[in-house]
């Protein structure tokens, strides 16, 4: 009978071990393969780079405003929207560690790949919907916004010229009372101007300077200064202060100052792009392609100079100094200063990074000089770094920054908090190609493509008094050319007259980027003639190349290349036209056309 | 060896028993299926649910063969004299308990085979394998208990008070333990009361195993449960002792 028990047991065991072998268990996650369902964009097959500037291939899943995932390979459900960025580098969102906000900066930043930037003073008002913003993961055309707000510096002093409402100080006692107010409205740090012994410009003094600094550590708040000299950066160094926002220009950087600085472990943004805007030597203009993307306050301000401000101000002295800063380990940043004159929004962040490079900091040091270290320096949360749960501020880039820094201007792509930046809806809309290369042949009206005509053009749209008829005449072969009288007076800065294709429509843009020459036959009163290209709204002398005309028909040929500032994706007029020396000439042209 | 020889011999007596009369046992194992299916699966809603339940629910199917089979059982046998008889034979008596419990151990778990299965099978619940071998680990650890309060039931109470008795004790475990409805939709008073319950903490425990939705914990659990197990074992061994005598 006892074998009935043993039968039982071994019975039982068996059943329960095949039942436990049979139980479902949950879908297999097989390393690196996530399955993702609710999701909102996948950027599939990106170069991840680390410092180093060594790139692999991942896959990285935003949601919610922050990365959700980055794993080797990412399956994507329906509804998320895929990135191919297969050949593209992904890297942090830029920040800016000096600006001043006003107008569209905030805009104008972000579509240039700065998704945070820290506003070294800029009127208050902003502050709490700054606060609010940069917290939120919902979809935005902004930056985030981090700031000083009104900054600390005495009556009539720098600060003071802008035309807002400033709270100066005039004493040591009145420091506590500033720094109070200025958490009240909300400032993320404290940021003063010292400029002692500049002659017409009032300074906070040095013991003022010092209360302020002071009162900002007793509430716990950073205290950052603007200084222009070596000797007031020497004095706020001593005094304890966090960072300097300039580099001085002044006078080559000493022993002592280093050693001041290394030992209080102050960090510096030195604004090379403005300080090379004061001394006349932008690094250089070349993103080619973003033109369309700088709004009329990046144009305006990128376009404007400087008034005279002094000496002190040389680019060599400055990239020297930030050299020696950086080889002795002080933390270096990366601040634009927009938008002074000769710098933008956005825009002036990449020149600073090249300028920091040729500064001594390698590609990759520069970098972080707008991530992670000014992520680390000004406290500024969960961005910087392309890691899971970090803020989704995400550039895509062709080439790596992390080896050429100029890569960070090959922007294909801006994500913000999760979502892509419509960078596109702030371009120039994109003119129709011209339907056909043939301009004029005058053989049977003086129609031209595309709603295009010929007529006469001369300078009186200018403001001249220069004059022109134009008529088809029969050619002997058979056919016609267009005869052109043209007398050209003074008058004007830049006198012309002849003939010109255009329309009455001054909005008038047609691509004709798919041709590489303009070509024509033409004869007629011997000497040297224009050929003036129109592109867009521009203003002052268009585009023009000189070709000689005799009495014997002749078949001209110039390469569009040769037209300076001509953008062929905008032509809207040409002419062919004599001047600018006053003259009268007779002049016959015929098959005018763009040729490959 | 002869005590194993003798429990060998007894655990056989028990299942021959079982086979013979299988409506004492059979609704013991069926009964917590038939509800979990009910309950975890047809009527179950929200996500989870059923993965939740099979936590509670293992720990009410090793509670009836525990408190009605053993309980009930040990009373019937005692009343009619079998208990005296067998400690007035050469086996020991204490093998006459321990093939008791290897038998309920054995029910026990063919109970909870048929809960996994329909879980499993059913209700698409998908846990790790080592979980699910951890999970019928605790289930059937979790018998321990119960069979010390059937023994209870069984030394203290007459036959028909034993079955009465053992209803209540093996409603009031599952209900108010939190067995078929979660504990916390009860209010904070039944809340109050389930800590007290040995099935309310090794619920606890099979949830914290099975990683079933939710916070749990175990450390505080498991001491409860062992305290609560000690207390039983001496209370049983009184109740031994009494009927004894």
């Amino acid at each position: 009978m006892s074998r009935l028990f043993g039968i039982a047991v071994l019975g039982i065991v068996v059943y329960v071990t095949v039942l436990l072998s049979l139980l479902p268990t949950p879908v297999a996650e097989s390393a690196g393969q996530v399955a993702i369902s609710g999701s909102r964009i996948l950027i599939k097959d990106v170069y991840l780079a680390d410092s180093y500037g060594q790139r692999t291939t991942t896959s990285m899943l935003l949601r919610n405003g922050l990365i959700e995932l980055i794993a080797e390979s990412i399956d994507a459900s329906a509804d998320v929207q895929v990135i191919d960025a297969s050949g593209l580098t992904a890297v942090p969102g830029l920040i800016d560690s000096h600006t001043h906000t006003y107008g569209s900066a905030l805009e104008d930043a972000l579509r240039f790949g700065v998704t945070t930037t820290v506003d070294m003073f800029s009127p208050p008002t902003r502050l709490d919907s700054a606060r609010a913003a940069r917290d939120a993961l919902e979809p935005t055309v902004e930056a985030d916004l981090y700031s000083a707000g009104m900054l600390a510096t005495a009556e009539g002093g720098h600060g003071t010229q802008f035309g807002t409402v400033v709270d100066t100080l005039a004493e040591p006692a009145d420091a506590s009372t500033f720094v109070r107010d200025r958490m009240e409205e909300g400032s993320d740090f404290i940021k003063l101007v010292y400029m002692p012994g500049q002659s017409g410009l009032p300074s906070l003094d040095r013991d003022t300077a010092r209360a302020v600094i002071a009162a900002a550590h007793d509430n716990g708040l950073m205290a950052v200064a603007h200084i222009s000299t070596q000797r007031a950066a020497l004095d706020m160094v001593e005094d304890d202060i966090d960072g300097l926002v300039h580099i001085f220009a002044d006078e080559n950087i000493s022993d002592t100052f280093i050693e001041q600085a290394v030992t209080r472990d102050v960090f510096v943004i030195p604004t090379l792009a403005v300080i090379a805007a004061i001394d006349g030597r932008h690094n250089d203009r070349d993103q080619a392609g973003v033109e369309r993307l700088l709004s009329p306050m990046q144009q305006q301000t990128l376009g404007s100079a400087f008034a005279d401000v002094g000496s002190g101000f040389n680019l060599d002295i400055a990239l020297n100094n930030v050299r020696r800063l950086h080889a002795a380990g002080i933390r270096i940043l990366a601040g634009s200063d927009a938008p002074n004159p000769g710098t933008a929004h956005g825009y002036s962040l990449h020149e600073e990074l090249a300028l920091l490079v040729e500064a001594g900091l390698t590609a990759a040091e520069a970098m972080q000089s707008a991530s992670d270290l000014a992520v680390s320096t000004f406290n500024l949360g969960k961005r910087g770094t392309l890691a899971q749960g970090q803020r989704a501020d995400v550039l895509l880039l062709q080439g790596n920054p992390y080896q050429n820094i100029s890569a960070t201007r090959n922007i294909r792509y801006v994500i913000k908090n999760g979502y892509v930046v419509p960078r596109s809806e702030f371009e120039v809309e994109s003119a129709p190609a011209i339907s056909t290369g043939v301009l004029g042949t005058f053989d049977d009206d003086l129609t031209g493509p595309d709603g295009l005509t010929w007529d006469a053009t001369v300078d009186s749209i200018a403001g001249g008094n220069s004059t022109a008829i134009v008529q088809r005449v029969a050619r002997p072969g058979g056919g016609h050319a267009l005869a052109v009288s043209a007398a050209v007076k003074p008058g004007f800065a830049w006198p012309w007259a002849g003939a010109g294709l255009g329309s009455a429509d001054p909005d008038t843009a047609i691509d004709v980027s798919d041709y590489a020459n303009i070509v024509f036959d033409v004869k007629g009163t011997p000497g040297v003639y224009r050929f003036l290209l129109f592109s867009g709204m521009s203003a002052g002398a268009p585009p023009t190349r000189e070709f000689s005309v005799s009495s014997e028909w002749k078949t001209v040929r110039i390469p569009l290349t040769e037209f300076a500032g001509f953008r062929p994706e905008a032509f809207s007029m040409l002419g062919i036209v004599a001047g600018p020396a006053p003259n009268t000439v007779d002049f016959i042209i015929d098959e005018v056309r763009f040729e490959p | 060896m002869r005590f194993f020889n003798t429990l060998v011999l007894e655990c056989s007596a028990e299942l021959l028993k079982i086979a013979r009369a299988p409506e004492y046992i059979v609704p013991t194992m069926v009964f917590p299926v038939a509800f979990y299916t009910l309950f975890g699966v047809v009527l179950s809603q929200g996500q989870g649910a059923s993965e939740y339940l099979l936590a509670t629910y293992g720990v009410f199917a090793v509670m009836g063969p525990a408190v009605f089979g053993f309980g009930v059982a040990v009373a019937n046998e005692r009343d009619k004299g079998w208990l005296d008889l067998k400690r007035a034979s050469p086996a020991p008596g204490v093998a006459y308990i321990a093939a008791k419990v290897v038998v309920t151990l054995l029910v026990a778990t063919i109970a909870l085979s048929l809960v996994y299965a329909v879980a499993g099978f059913g209700a698409d619940v998908a846990l790790p394998r080592m979980t699910w071998v951890l999970l019928l680990v605790t289930h059937v650890l979790a018998t321990l208990p119960f069979i010390l309060i059937g023994l209870v039931i069984g030394f203290s109470l007459s036959a028909n008070a034993a079955v009465a008795i053992a209803n209540i004790v093996f409603m009031g475990l599952a209900i108010l333990g939190g067995l078929w409805i979660p504990i916390s939709m009860y209010p904070s008073a039944m809340q109050t009361l389930a800590t007290v319950l040995p099935s309310f903490h090794l619920a606890e425990i099979a949830l914290f195993v099975s990683d079933a939705p939710g916070e749990h914990t175990l450390t505080n659990h498991v001491i409860a449960v062992i305290v609560m197990t000690v207390v039983l074992a001496f209370v049983t061994v009184a109740a031994w002792s009494r009927q004894s005598d």
